[in-house]
């Protein structure tokens, strides 16, 4: 039977969260559906500009840590 | 054996067994997850320096102190102690938190990148600060859920469990919170594209 995904299990897809047996399928999806492609097409884009804003803290924040660290 | 390749469990055990360095990897691993976390949800960045801070001295008195119950993972209760944290902030400054932009001049921003031309540079903070933006506008509870498995790298549940909802539920407002952005994206998009 074939199995129709929900944006639910788009999402689980693009966080990989979903088994490797719907993985399959949801690929087989993909590339017989174009909006499902689409979709998934905007979703991942989206998932990349979020990628954009990951930070870091400064460098002095981690010295401090392993210092503190270091004297408990 | 190469440190990375260590899971979070048994560098915690080598940690507490007296391995100063086994830290400096967990830190490393996931600064930039706890870090961005907590800097999308008070939108400051020396606050979130403040608070990640914070948030570690706890971790490293508890595992000294050898308080740490192991049956969760170690980033799930790294990002339970960072929430509380903000949460205390916010109770502290009897507010919540707003959708207004607090970003001002950074020196963050003035390192680095030197390849850039000053106005990539520009844009790229521009569409930067309009992301966190449209992120703040989210309702609070697609904020989280957005923050946690994007950016702490949670899974749908532990966010669950973090949260008490079922993962059904985290799911579902992950989705909201995609597709609000996405909408609001669009929408500033046609509002700039009427400019031109």
């Amino acid at each position: 039977m074939v199995q129709t995904f929900t944006q639910n299990e788009m999402i689980k897809a693009m966080y990989h969260e979903l088994s490797s047996d719907d993985m399959a399928e949801l690929e087989t999806q993909l590339e017989n559906n174009v909006e499902f492609e689409n979709s998934f097409e905007n979703l991942s884009v989206l998932k990349s500009e979020l990628n954009k804003l990951i930070e870091s803290p400064s460098d002095e924040t981690i010295a401090m840590l392993l210092k503190y660290s270091a004297s408990r | 054996m190469n440190r990375n390749l260590i899971s979070d469990k048994d560098l915690v055990h080598l940690y507490v067994s007296g391995d100063e360095s086994a830290i400096a990897v967990l830190l490393t691993r996931h600064k930039s997850k706890i870090y961005t976390s907590i800097y999308l949800l008070v939108k400051d960045r020396y606050l979130a320096e403040d608070i990640f801070q914070d948030t570690f001295i706890k971790v490293i008195n508890t595992l000294k102190t050898g308080k740490y119950n192991e049956e969760g993972k170690f980033l799930p209760w790294v990002m339970r102690i960072a929430h509380n944290l903000v949460i205390d902030h916010f109770r502290k400054e009897k507010r919540t938190p707003t959708i207004t932009n607090s970003e001002g001049f950074d020196i963050f921003d003035t390192i680095g990148i030197s390849e850039e031309s000053a106005e990539d540079k520009l844009l790229r903070d521009q569409s930067h600060t309009e992301l966190r933006t449209l992120i703040q506008k989210l309702p609070e509870e697609q904020k989280e859920v957005l923050i946690m498995r994007h950016y702490a790298d949670l899974s749908f549940k532990e966010i669950a469990d973090l949260t008490g909802v079922s993962i059904n539920t985290a799911l579902g407002r992950m989705r909201y919170a995609l597709n609000n952005l996405r909408r609001m994206m669009q929408e500033r998009e046609q509002s700039f594209k009427q400019y031109l």
